[in-house]
């Protein structure tokens, strides 16, 4: 279990992460999700205690980072696969890591041959494709066997059977019982692994929910009903229960649970209003997600970072990833 | 929208704790691993690269071939500390070798693995600067030695040999000095953090900055004696050439290199805690 109480970090007038405040709990796969900049990393790399935070405060199982004593077997983490040598074998990395955490040799080979890759140990890791690299950062978090996991974006740039192996392997971590605190900045793949969300925006946190929940809310879906007949129809709709937002001339969207165009059909019809378009409206997750956080993204298009940033997560945004 | 059973997951957690406390098993191993398990793993990452192998190799063979030549080359004269002339050379390639290993922590991101591992940045620091100053050592006697031996065997005339204290510490001295090289060159690879930083840094500093300071006309030669690379020299050097008789001076010039390389370790420690990795 991961517990966050305001948590904050500045870098000279930049805020990156926000006071943030949110548990992660064991037994289900949590989704970090926020666009590029929004902080996640800063947020994982506080949880790991590489960075210090301005204010507030992380704790792993109610220890800060640093009073860990021994991390590995409480916290593995993926934040960067390429944090390898290229020079150095898939299996030195793994035994260097186990050594500091008096780890048996053996496990280094179990982790191994749980992520595939026992074909390549001894290939230097600066010759393995971002799959690979993928796979040997989750060897390096599985290593101690750890009642927590963190990935971050774990799925970017991997194939969709490689896409398919994570979203397994983490809902298979949670089921064990385990802590499993994943980000990403793609919601539709969040909808697919996660069961709980921690939503953030320019280092705040927006939402903290289950994912379906966060999805309803997200997904606005309503119906699109064009009519001349608007003093007719729509005292109609509202006594049934439905909203009515303007929509352009002539054009309502209405919303309300479990709305059909039948429904507002059948209302329509029965004080006999006539119906020039009637039409269900469905945002995609990404423009639902955009939509929620428009407020909170940190860079735009059309905007200028200021100030301090991570080259990485800036060379993602100007890819437009 | 019916957000009873959507927000039922958190509700359930703070109403009734247990389950989810039960569901985290009991962590904390036994106890903490402790610098042993660091110098473990600093040696496997010192071994499991190539460029510690090259620079050794090279800081065995350069000052060895240099002391063949000088020696067959020279006519009447050879001291020891002439033949050990290429170990010069051999200190630099330890600094650069020092500085690697740190600075490659940080360029290719494995210094965020090791603290994920080792929250203790001091024991990190501390161990790899152990580790590193092992290896240099190993280097420095190694190298002084083969060097001294490849020129005994082309000095025909017969004229180098250990006999007093002194000659041993022309040859003995550059493990220690080596040793505390880099302990430098770890100080100053993880305060700056960057090869193409470090690396310079101390060559330049090594090799032209102490030389300059002689040129400042009345205060240059006193500085010169007490800058850290300078003092290595003299501690591993001859007292007919430096001018260093007193065998306390020749010890001290070892504390005072000794004291720079720790102060340097110290500071660095300090910074390594406070900064973000």
């Amino acid at each position: 279990m991961i517990e966050a109480r305001s948590l904050t970090k500045k870098y000279g007038q930049l805020t990156a992460v926000d006071a943030l405040t949110f548990s992660v709990e064991p037994g289900v796969v949590t989704g970090f999700l926020g666009p590029n900049g929004a902080g996640k990393s800063t947020t994982m790399r506080m949880i790991l205690g590489l960075d210090r935070p301005t204010s507030g405060w992380v704790t792993i199982g109610g220890r800060r980072y640093a009073e860990l004593d021994n991390p590995l077997p409480t916290i593995g983490a993926l934040l960067d696969a390429k944090w390898v040598h290229p020079n150095r074998s898939a299996r030195n990395h793994l035994a260097a890591m186990a050594a500091l955490a008096e780890l048996p040799e053996r496990r280094v080979d179990e982790v191994l041959e749980m992520v595939g890759l026992s074909a390549v140990a001894n290939k230097r890791a600066g010759a393995f494709s971002l799959g690979m690299s993928q796979r040997l950062g989750i060897a390096g978090a599985l290593l101690g066997d750890p009642d927590v996991l963190m990935f971050d974006e774990p799925v970017n740039g991997l194939d969709p059977e490689g896409i398919v192996w994570i979203r397994t392997l983490m809902q298979g971590l949670a089921r064990d019982g385990r802590t499993v605190l994943v980000s990403s900045h793609l919601l539709s793949e969040m909808a697919l692994t996660a069961t709980h969300l921690i939503v953030i925006g320019r280092g705040a946190l927006i939402s903290d929910c289950s994912t379906q929940a966060f999805l309803d809310q997200a997904v606005t879906a309503g119906v699109v009903l064009r009519t001349p007949d608007s003093s007719l129809v729509l005292p109609q709709l509202r006594s049934a229960g439905l909203e009515v937002h303007d929509d352009g001339p002539d054009t309502y969207l209405i919303t309300g649970a479990a709305i059909t165009t039948d429904q507002v059909g059948y209302l329509a019809a029965g004080v006999g209003a006539i119906i020039h378009e009637l039409s269900l409206r469905r945002a995609s997750l990404e423009e639902a997600f955009m939509e929620l956080t428009a407020d909170a993204v940190q860079y735009s298009a059309s905007g200028v970072p200021d100030g301090a940033t991570s080259d990485h997560e800036f060379a993602l945004a100007a890819a437009g990833k | 929208m019916s957000t009873d059973t959507r927000t039922e997951p958190a509700l359930h957690a703070s109403e009734d704790p247990q389950p989810a406390a039960a569901a985290v098993p009991p962590s904390s191993p036994p106890r903490r691993p402790g610098a042993l398990s660091v110098f473990r793993s600093e040696w496997i990452k010192l071994r499991s690269t190539r460029s510690p192998w090259w620079c050794m190799l090279v800081a065995l063979v350069v000052p060895m071939t240099f002391g063949a030549l000088i020696t067959a080359d020279s006519g009447e004269e050879i001291a020891i500390f002439f033949s050990l002339a290429g170990m010069q050379f051999a200190a630099a390639v330890v600094l650069v070798l020092a500085a690697l290993a740190v600075t490659g922590e940080y360029r290719y991101g494995t210094i965020r693995t090791t603290l994920q591992a080792q929250p203790s940045r001091a024991r990190v620091l501390w161990t790899k600067a152990a580790v590193i100053a092992g290896v240099a050592f190993l280097i420095g006697e190694l190298a002084a030695f083969a060097t001294y031996g490849v020129s005994k065997f082309f000095d025909t005339a017969g004229r180098l040999a250990l006999r007093t204290a002194d000659d041993w510490r022309m040859v003995a001295g550059y493990g220690v000095v080596y040793a505390l090289l880099a302990v430098i060159a770890v100080a100053v690879g993880s305060l700056v953090r960057h090869p193409a930083g470090a690396v310079p840094l101390l060559l330049i500093w090594a090799l032209a900055v102490e030389n300059l300071v002689l040129l400042i006309p009345s205060v240059g030669a006193d500085i010169y004696r007490l800058l850290p690379f300078v003092n290595g020299t003299l501690f591993a050097g001859d007292p007919m050439i430096t001018g260093v008789t007193d065998p306390l001076s020749t010890l001290g010039s070892l504390g005072l290199l000794a004291g720079v390389a720790f102060g340097l370790l110290g500071v660095a420690t300090a910074v390594l805690k406070r900064r973000d990795a």
